[in-house]
């Protein structure tokens, strides 16, 4: 059974003609199913948690961007047997573009098609990622594996582990996704942040940059050499240093499409 | 075209790179190939190909499939196949492999076993020949 989850932002009355478009394509594929939005009155955790448990729902759609898909993401890597799928909705839909999911009525199709794959996920403490943690400052130490310590050298750069991606947005790839979700690696990614790179950020004339130092792990600890520092999962969750991150691999099954990017 | 020419940096799957600005400390065990661009000390062993880069300073004990040294190496060498020594490398270290290569400027400083043929015995077998 299907359980659609919308994120809060689509209460907006510009969204009202693109919801209801995907409702009737949902209907016509016979894919339409239980809906919940999310409000505050009841939190992200107790709506999932309830989909599965009461209403005995296999597959959980978001509805929505990557903040709502990563947080669902979080609480699905917990069960076992639960499908997720997406319909992107907006901007900053970077995990559905590399699943080569199609945004908005289009998604609907490829929910239909139910082509599933299993993916690893990245755990970051006791929370699970999808695409990529990111460390601001390399003012870290990377313990790797048990068996041998990064330590950079240039306190300007940046640091991500990456399970899918290198990138934290979809205006990103061209960055290159080389991490192999199913193959039970991360990446620990040290590249550079030059303020040359931020002025052509500004002007979008950003040109593809490469990492300095790829290290493939299972696990790694970071922890900070200086006070404790913010790590951002997915973009959204924020976790501070010290910090274990490990592989869980084959930990999350997917709706894919045709141009996924794995 | 040059062994250290660029290429496209995590352009193969599970490759390891360390980069410039990177140090590592400790064992390191990889399944990859390991283009060195950095610091290391302690141990490095990978089943591909290693890839010591000029401004690259290594103090390790190193094992591989095959090994292209451009820089600094402080430590053995123990390598399957062939083991490159660039115009710029400086190794201080015995090195074990199947075939040595040392182009001219290099500096070797320790002792060379090359592993494989063994030469006493092709000899004897070149005698007989020669009898018949």
């Amino acid at each position: 059974m299907y359980f659609y989850i919308y994120d809060s932002f689509l209460n907006n009355k510009k969204y009202e003609v693109v919801l209801t478009k995907i409702e009737a394509r949902l209907l016509d594929l016979g894919i339409s199913g239980r809906t919940e939005k999310i409000t505050i009155l009841k939190n992200l955790k107790e709506i999932v948690e309830e989909a599965i448990n009461k209403k005995g729902a296999k597959t959980i759609v978001a509805v929505g961007n990557n903040q709502l898909v990563s947080k669902i993401i979080s609480i699905l890597a917990k069960y076992n047997n639960i499908v997720l799928g997406i319909i992107p909705i907006g901007e900053g839909n970077h995990i559905a573009d590399i699943l080569g999911v199609p945004h908005e009525e289009e998604a609907c199709d490829v929910l239909s098609r139910r082509v599933i794959e299993k993916v690893d996920l990245g755990k970051i403490n006791q929370q699970y990622f999808f695409s990529c943690i990111e460390v601001p400052k390399a003012t870290v130490v990377m313990e790797c594996d048990g068996s041998y310590q990064v330590i950079p050298l240039d306190l300007n750069h940046k640091i991500r582990v990456c399970n899918i991606s290198r990138s934290l947005n979809s205006k990103d790839l061209s960055f290159g996704v080389r991490s192999n979700p199913q193959d039970g690696i991360l990446e620990a990614v040290v590249f550079p942040q030059s303020p040359w790179l931020n002025f052509l950020r500004i002007f979008k004339k950003e040109k593809e940059f490469k990492p300095e130092s790829v290290f493939p792990i299972k696990k790694v600890k970071i922890k900070s050499q200086q006070d404790s520092i913010p790590i951002v999962a997915d973009g959204d969750i924020v976790v501070k240093t010290p910090v274990m991150v490990e592989v869980a691999p084959q930990r999350l099954k997917v709706i894919v499409g045709r141009n996924r990017k794995f | 075209m040059s062994m250290f020419a660029k290429k496209d940096y995590g352009s193969e799957e599970g490759e390891t790179i360390i980069g410039p600005s990177v140090k590592v400390k400790g064992n390191f065990v990889g399944k990859g190939n390991v283009i060195i661009e950095g610091s290391v000390s302690g141990s490095l062993k990978t089943t591909q190909d290693i890839r010591i880069g000029k401004e690259s300073k290594v103090k390790a004990e190193i094992e591989a499939a095959n090994a292209f040294v451009a820089g600094e190496v402080k430590g053995n060498l123990k390598v399957n196949g062939k083991v490159e020594l660039s115009s710029s490398a400086k190794v201080s270290g015995d090195i074990e492999a199947r075939i040595l290569s040392i182009e001219t400027g290099a500096i070797f400083n320790g002792r060379s076993t090359m592993v494989g043929e063994n030469i006493g015995e092709s000899k004897k077998e070149e005698v007989k020949d020669s009898k018949k």
